[in-house]
């Protein structure tokens, strides 16, 4: 992207320009990146802590290949992979990271923790980071802004064209509850059990632009065509009023799945993009085919369950119409890439996940906590504890 | 109805008259917060109104009513101080741990020289800088509830407020036996002296660990869940107040350990700990007794103390800011604002719990004048430099939109 572009993006961004959509840049195919938003964690009580300005400012000083951002509120933080190609590359990076934040997040006195939503924070004590940017989604969006107060891991994958982009979010978008299903560890909400094992995923609901890519956009000219329509009306500024499940990333050349909530533990993050990006080389190799279900009630109900039951609930495979348990689809999924993938370390990405589905799921181990006894603060502890331990399994 | 008072029943009742005060304090406090002042200050006017540098209605005869109420509050303040200590993070933060330690030092020391340099004795100048160590626990934590303070800094002067009032104990421990055995009412040598003072800390100490042991073997006894622990840790720490109470050991630490040992040695605990608000919630009583108590305006007066008074402060804010130096998470910003908010100082009795309040008397009349101001400038500057360094890092907040 040229300066320009970038600058305009900015502008565009921060809802002080005018509405700005940036050509899809080409990009390698299966390439991927990862996003991870965490806690920022007081280490008495376990309760957010509004200290990324301090742990941003020292991970400043590091020369690393990875990089780091502010959140909407003061209690979080971002940090993004570079372009990854592998299941040990990705392993090994955010290993790199875990082990950098954490330190970072030690020196100022506060602590890390993955997860998707804290377990007992009061939304209306979060305070909006101070960046114009930040100060512009308050004023639009009101409580809400606050209340989005939750972490997500967001998956980047190169998707080569524009328009295979386009096809490939499609296609992406139909498994996305899976990944809701997988990643799910989010099972209290400000200070009660929720019911469900994602609390995070109903929060995103709340915004007027999420949802997912419209079945009828087959090509990067009909995204540019929505995207212009929308801004025409003042709805949208950028890419990034998207809200979608699944959203292309032009200035990127990417499509980023944006379901999962943080992993307790890096290594599920690596597991988890590793599937993902399969899957799309799996899409990407049945050229010109699109899903046949357009059903976005169909899609809602598998992303409900999802959220709801985590690798318990059951899924209705799109193409097919046949309801299944998503352990199945898992499954199924797995051996079948497993066959194709040409990642050396996708064997053990598997691993990762059949051990986790095995288990129950991130969210099961954390009910388990609070049935034997223990409380939302310590459950934050635990969650925290989890995070600080090296783990390159 | 007894017809022939002609007092009011009020003015007859001492603690009637507590209540009174804290609150027209109250009234004062949320008046002067619609201004953007702090409310602490409404505490601090009430106290001058009611008290010594006014209408004379609290004073320390008065208070000497309510010693063992007074002494079981302080030392409850310094079991939240404890509480607040995160030794993990004090031995492993590397440069942020020591420069606090370092901060807490040469804080004593600067006051020190100061206090000998505007002519104090060596020994008195000694004994009150060690007194000057400590960070006041009552008007920090108070003003961090008021001004809901969060983020890093507020962090770290928790941290120093435990290590400078830990300091403090262990050094006018020392202090206090060499004056006791040097001054005007010596009545043994420093060594037995010491081995007085040090055998109350040590006693304290043990006792921690004994009501702590209780309350640990409790718990895990029956298998308390954590929402239910609150009621055995009360009565630990009643157990501790009451044993140090009659054998006269040191109640302050003791309640200092077992808030370090709730911290760090308990870790399912967390679940009641965020819901202890101790020295908040007894804060700004103690600041209004303080400024009732304490202040007393006339000596102010005295051009002389008034000035060495400000250069003690002034010395003690410069020697915590030189040693945040070498720390390297912690803004330029941040570090000055540490050093304002951790200005405030206690008195005798805020480390030493006994029936001199907040007194010494033993020092010479000069020495006792100038501790007098500092206790006065305390409770007048204290509160404002404290809220000042708080706003200045940034960490208050008020809720709603920026």
């Amino acid at each position: 992207m040229s300066q320009a572009s970038l600058d305009q993006q900015a502008l565009a961004v921060s809802g002080q320009g005018a509405a700005f959509l940036p050509d899809f840049r080409e990009s390698t195919l299966g390439t991927m990146g990862i996003e991870l938003e965490l806690m920022v964690l007081d280490r008495l009580t376990y309760d957010l802590f509004p200290a990324a300005p301090d742990i941003l400012a020292l991970l400043d000083r590091h020369d690393k290949p990875w990089v780091h951002t502010p959140e909407i509120t003061t209690s979080m933080l971002e940090v993004a992979t570079s372009i990854l190609t592998s299941y040990d590359e990705a392993a090994e990076q955010l290993e790199h990271i875990r082990a950098t934040v954490q330190r970072a997040a030690f020196e100022v006195g506060a602590s890390i923790s993955g997860g998707g939503a804290h377990p007992f924070q009061k939304w209306a004590e979060q305070r909006i980071y101070p960046k114009e940017r930040y100060f512009a989604s308050e004023r639009k969006f009101g409580y809400l802004a606050k209340l989005f107060t939750v972490f997500g891991m967001h998956v980047h994958i190169g998707a080569g064209s524009p328009d295979e982009a386009m096809r490939l979010c499609s296609w992406l978008t139909q498994r996305a509850p899976l990944f809701i299903a997988l990643s799910a560890n989010s099972p209290c909400w400000q200070g009660e059990v929720s019911g469900f094992c994602s609390s995070r995923s109903n929060v995103v609901g709340a915004f007027p632009m999420s949802g997912i890519l419209p079945y009828e956009i087959r090509t990067w000219n009909d995204f540019r065509a929505h995207f212009d329509q929308l801004a025409q009306y003042g709805i949208v500024n950028s890419i990034k009023d998207f809200y979608w499940d699944v959203r292309p990333k032009p200035e990127y050349g990417t499509i980023e799945l944006r379901v999962l909530d943080t992993p307790l533990k890096p290594v599920y993050a690596a597991a988890l993009a590793c599937y993902a990006r399969e899957l799309c080389l799996e899409f990407a190799d049945q050229a010109g085919r699109w899903p046949s279900s357009a059903s976005r009630e169909l899609y809602t109900w598998n992303r409900f369950n999802a959220a709801r039951d985590g690798v318990e609930g059951s899924w209705i495979d799109p193409e097919t119409g046949v309801a299944m348990p998503i352990l199945d689809a898992v499954h199924a999924d797995l051996a079948r890439l497993r066959k194709r993938s040409r990642d050396p370390g996708f064997g053990k990405a598997c691993a990762v996940i059949e051990q986790l589905m095995k288990d129950g799921g991130q969210a099961r181990w954390l009910r388990a906590h609070l049935e034997a006894g223990g409380g939302m603060n310590d459950l934050a502890r635990m969650a925290s504890e989890l995070f600080d331990s090296p783990d390159l399994a | 109805m007894n017809d022939e008072l002609s007092t009011p029943l009020l003015l007859l009742s001492p603690l009637a008259l507590l209540g009174a005060g804290l609150m027209l304090a109250l009234v004062l406090g949320f008046t002067l917060q619609r201004f953007q002042v702090p409310k602490l200050y409404g505490a601090v006017i009430a106290g001058l109104l009611l008290g010594a540098s006014g209408a004379g209605l609290i004073d320390r005869p008065l208070l000497t009513q309510f010693q063992e109420l007074l002494n079981g509050a302080a030392a409850l303040v310094l079991f939240d101080v404890g509480r607040k200590m995160d030794l993990a993070w004090l031995l492993r933060s590397g440069r942020q741990g020591k420069s606090l330690l370092l901060a807490t030092l040469t804080r004593g020391a600067a006051a020190t020289l100061v206090l000998a340099a505007f002519g104090l004795p060596w020994g008195a100048a000694i004994f009150i800088g060690s007194i000057l160590i400590a960070v006041n626990p009552v008007i920090l934590a108070s003003m961090v509830a008021d001004e809901n303070a969060s983020g890093t800094s507020t962090f770290a002067t928790a941290n120093m407020v435990g290590i400078s009032n830990l300091v403090a104990l262990l050094a006018l421990g020392v202090t206090l036996a060499w004056t006791r055995s040097h001054g005007a009412d010596a009545a043994g040598t420093f060594g037995a002296e010491l081995i007085r003072q040090g055998g109350k800390l040590l006693l304290g100490a043990l006792f921690a660990v004994f009501s702590y042991g209780a309350y640990a073997l409790a718990t895990r006894l029956c298998k308390i869940p954590a929402t239910m622990r609150p009621g055995v840790l009360l009565a630990a720490l009643l157990i501790d107040l009451g044993l140090c109470s009659v054998t006269a050991s040191s109640a302050l630490l003791s309640l200092l350990l077992m808030g370090v040992l709730l911290r760090n040695a308990e870790k399912r605990d967390n679940v009641f700990q965020a819901q202890l608000a101790t020295a908040q919630d007894i804060g700004y009583m103690l600041l209004f007794l303080m400024s009732a108590a304490v202040v007393d305006i006339h000596e102010l007066m005295q051009g002389w103390v008034v000035l060495s008074a400000l250069a003690v402060f002034a010395a003690r804010i410069l020697a915590t800011r030189l040693a945040l130096w070498p720390a390297t998470a912690w803004s330029e910003r941040k570090k000055h604002a540490m050093a304002l908010s951790m200005c405030s100082l206690v008195s005798f009795g805020g480390l030493v719990v006994d029936n001199t309040l907040n007194a010494y008397t033993g020092l010479d009349q000069h020495s006792t004048m100038l501790m007098s101001a500092l206790l006065s400038l305390n409770v007048l500057l204290a509160p404002g430099l404290t809220w000042l360094g708080l706003r200045l890092a940034g960490e208050t907040y008020r809720g709603g939109s920026q």
